[in-house]
């Protein structure tokens, strides 16, 4: 039987980059994944790669586009069991020798998740100062099945990162910012410097949302006009003076980048759009 | 490096006050030393930043090559006229900036 992992974190050994926790602005943006018309952007990544606007349709065939066809107006001689069409594509299954590419689809399978064991299993040798089961991350890897290794490097990583961003850092006047436990994550510090963006990023969005953004331009003064001020009054209205610039603090990632967040606010009604990162 | 990036800046302020550098490029130039030099909570950087945010659908350089010729002519007369509405505060931000650190650096 097989236990599901689980962790001890030793307090005394975690050094993290230092920082006091500041205020937590932003953090209830972790986790979030939305769609914001104010910010024009998914707030996190798409899972799907590639957007497929009709996935199922033959896009040849303009019959697979009539939303209210059904089985092409035929329901007596045939059927369509999961309505996207499947017994049409288990006949032409069928007919292109399914059952020989299953078997080496399936051998494929096994080959391509026995490599990612493998690789599971080299990212947990990384890591250390924290246990699974009572072993260091190396000594779990070595006595583990594929499937554990696997189950033990997700719930590992899901492990550190909830680590990190409990010291995670942003707010009026203090770089948004995200601590990882030093060599915690071993093979996997790309990620976390990755995911150090992400997150600054998030945050950056929460401080100009929280109003704690610093104006950068446009606004009442007549020298220092927005490029876009009509248009901004024409799209979310308001007068153009009530538009401003305004600006996150400065996030500065382990890798050197460095960025911020800026975006468009109207000073009387609070309403904040246009969201962009600035690189600098 | 503080100082390279404070002399960059010097530098680059200086063109554009002079008229040597043209405003929009040289506003992406200051911004991208900012950072190293200290400078990204000075007022007058905060408006080269702001300028630079606005700007920076415009095209300048090597960029300018990969644009259709029409729209390429139509960004750069709101660049125009855009520089000739702000321009005047960014020429002021940038000497003040010049001042700022002639006397830092000496």
């Amino acid at each position: 039987m097989y236990d599901a992992p689980t962790h001890s974190y030793d307090a005394k050994r975690r050094k993290f980059t230092g920082k006091e926790r500041a205020a937590e602005t932003g953090l209830d943006y972790f986790g979030a994944r939305y769609y914001s018309n104010g910010l024009g952007r998914w707030i996190s990544a798409d899972w799907s790669a590639t957007p497929i606007p009709v996935p199922y349709a033959d896009l040849t065939d303009p019959q697979m586009l009539n939303l209210y066809g059904y089985v092409r107006g035929l329901p007596t001689t045939k059927a369509d069991l999961d309505g996207h069409g499947f017994l049409t594509k288990f006949k032409n299954w069928l007919n292109d020798g399914g059952w020989n590419e299953d078997k080496e689809a399936q051998q494929e399978r096994q080959r391509r998740f026995h490599q990612r064991a493998e690789d599971a299993r080299k990212s947990l040798s990384g890591m250390k100062n924290f246990t699974i089961n009572g072993k260091t991350p190396a000594e779990f890897a070595r006595g583990a099945t594929d499937q554990q290794a696997i189950a033990g490097l997700n719930a590992a990583t899901n492990f550190v990162f909830a680590e990190a961003q409990k010291n995670f850092f942003c707010g009026p006047g203090v770089s948004c910012g995200i601590a990882f436990p030093i060599g915690a994550l071993g093979a996997l510090d790309a990620d976390a410097v990755a995911l150090s963006k992400q997150l600054a990023s998030q945050a950056q969005v929460g401080e100009l949302e929280a109003g704690d953004g610093r104006i950068i331009f446009g606004g009442a003064g007549a020298n220092k006009p927005l490029t876009e001020a009509s248009r901004l009054v024409g799209e979310y209205g308001g007068r153009a003076a009530d538009w401003v610039k305004i600006s996150s603090s400065n996030f500065k990632a382990a890798d050197g980048v460095s960025f911020e967040t800026h975006a468009y606010k109207n000073v009387v009604t609070g309403q904040i759009v246009e969201f962009k990162t600035k690189f600098q | 490096m503080k100082n390279n990036a404070k002399a960059e800046i010097l530098r680059v302020a200086a063109g554009i006050v002079s008229g040597e550098m043209e405003i929009v490029e040289g506003c992406r130039l200051l911004v991208s030393h900012l950072g190293d030099a200290g400078l990204r909570n000075d007022p007058d950087a905060i408006t080269v930043v702001g300028f630079e945010s606005e700007t920076d659908n415009f095209p300048v350089g090597s960029q300018r090559a990969y644009w259709n010729p029409t729209a390429l002519a139509a960004k750069d007369a709101a660049r125009e006229a855009y520089v000739a509405a702000a321009g005047t505060a960014v020429l002021a931000a940038c000497q003040a900036l010049m001042a700022k650190l002639r006397t830092e650096i000496r």
